[in-house]
């Protein structure tokens, strides 16, 4: 499974609704950000960049694929 | 005891506010967005449900609605957060002290300063009077959307036009609109400061910052967001960026509730109740009773459901105070809107502030009417 990282809380909740709706199953998760720090982002089964792009309809971006 | 002080607060809150609080308290204990354990994780899940209502509310997207803790703290945090070193502010002239004061406040410093726009009953020239006052340091206009003594609505749209040509930024005041008119961020308004516990139902201590992000803010207070932890700076993230320390989130969450009772009542059938009540008190008093002054010559539609008024020459807070003897509870005095009273002539008196909500009925008008009819027989000359 891929941990694709986002920029906050909020923007992981976001993005998990939005996977919702493209039937899309992702479990928001804590993480350390690249550079170290709290972080947020969502754990998925299907393609990360797939996901990623899907994301970008909405106009979240990946900060990073794990 | 019947309630009509409801432009301070709602009160009853619907059952679903009250079960979603109590449910918060039990289930979502967990600080959000802090740890990465389950209750902390399900916590942050029911906060961003709610964030989510607020936001598809006001037609924002979910990270531009900040959680504040009321209509005074999400205006700071906006009024406060545009202004740089010698901006000026144009404010109007029926605002509650949330809005002057925090101008005020900042026109102290850095040579900033603001202006107060006239307004009228006619909205062109309402309009006119806001934009006859920008100048090239002119950072925004921040106004009430409906004035919390009068009830007076501001053109909202058209002062959002004027922002725009002028490429300033538009912050309301929605404390007494929201939930009773319809206001949108595609209205034009670029930032929306609400509280949560008037017409959207929520409990107090909650209240809303709504911003479209076209304007950037500068931050007023720092601390923990439980994000970029390492760097010393505040994140330029929102609603991080905004939240520092843990939110009310009991109240956050039952705010969600509250809204979800404005959805279903509906903004149109909340307000065209309470209109029709405030108009059956205003009918009343004007045509038969002259003991009482209401101050508005009559009863438009330009205007969020409330009703000023004095009994004869008796001073607003011992009217109030005859009547919550009588178990009807009234604010008087000056409502912290004393520009506004000055305006309407009462700034000596004050006036007593009648406002029902999506509970009162009208029974319970009609027994108010009585029992203003019998203080103002017993107390007080015609006027």
């Amino acid at each position: 499974m891929a941990l694709i990282v986002l920029k906050s809380m909020t923007e992981a909740g976001k993005a998990r609704y939005h996977l919702e709706k493209f039937k899309i199953n992702a479990i928001v998760e804590k993480l350390t950000l690249p550079g170290g720090g709290c972080g947020y982002g969502v754990r998925v089964k299907e393609d990360p960049d797939k996901v990623c792009r899907q994301l970008s309809l909405v106009n979240i971006e990946c900060v990073e694929i794990r | 005891m019947v309630y009509l002080d409801n432009a301070a607060t709602t009160y009853p809150k619907p059952i679903p506010v009250i079960a979603s609080m109590s449910r918060a308290m039990v289930n979502y204990g967990g600080n959000p967005g802090r740890a990465g354990h389950k209750l902390s994780m399900e916590t942050a899940q029911a906060v961003f449900t709610s964030r989510l209502k607020c936001a598809e509310f006001f037609g924002a997207e979910p990270e531009n609605v900040i959680f504040t803790l009321n209509c005074t703290h999400a205006l700071n945090l906006a009024i406060k957060g545009i202004i740089s070193p010698g901006a000026h502010l144009i404010t109007s002239d029926i605002e509650h002290n949330a809005v002057i004061r925090p101008v005020h406040a900042a026109a102290k410093e850095n040579g900033n300063s603001y202006s107060i726009a006239r307004t009228t009953n006619n909205e062109d020239e309402t309009v006119r009077n806001f934009e006859k006052l920008i100048n090239a340091r002119t950072k925004a206009i921040v106004c009430t959307s409906a004035s919390n003594v009068t009830g007076k609505i501001l053109p909202l749209k058209r002062l959002a036009e004027v922002c725009k040509k002028h490429k300033i930024c538009f912050i309301i005041d929605a404390a007494q609109g929201a939930g009773v008119i319809p206001m949108k961020l595609s209205d034009g308004i670029n930032i929306i400061c609400t509280a949560g516990h008037k017409g959207l139902y929520g409990p107090m201590g909650t209240g809303l910052m709504i911003t479209d992000g076209k304007f950037r803010l500068r931050t007023i207070i720092e601390g923990g967001t439980g994000s970029f932890s390492k760097e010393i700076e505040q994140p330029e993230v929102l609603p991080d960026r905004f939240e520092s320390g843990t939110i009310n989130t009991c109240g956050a969450i039952a705010l969600g509730a509250g809204i979800d009772f404005v959805n279903e009542k509906t903004i149109d059938r909340i307000y065209r109740h309470e209109h029709s009540l405030c108009e059956l008190f205003y009918n009343e008093m004007k045509l038969n009773n002259k003991k009482v002054k209401v101050y508005t010559d009559t009863y438009e539609h330009n205007r969020v459901p409330l009703v000023p008024f004095n009994i004869g020459s008796m001073d607003s807070t011992e009217a109030a105070a005859l009547l919550s003897k009588q178990g009807f509870y009234l604010r008087g005095g000056f409502q912290c809107a004393y520009m506004a009273h000055k305006k309407m002539g009462t700034q000596e008196v004050g006036a007593v502030r009648f406002a029902p909500s999506a509970f009162t009925n009208r029974h319970d008008v009609m027994m108010f009417i009585k029992a203003v009819n019998r203080i103002s027989t017993k107390n007080t000359k015609a006027l």
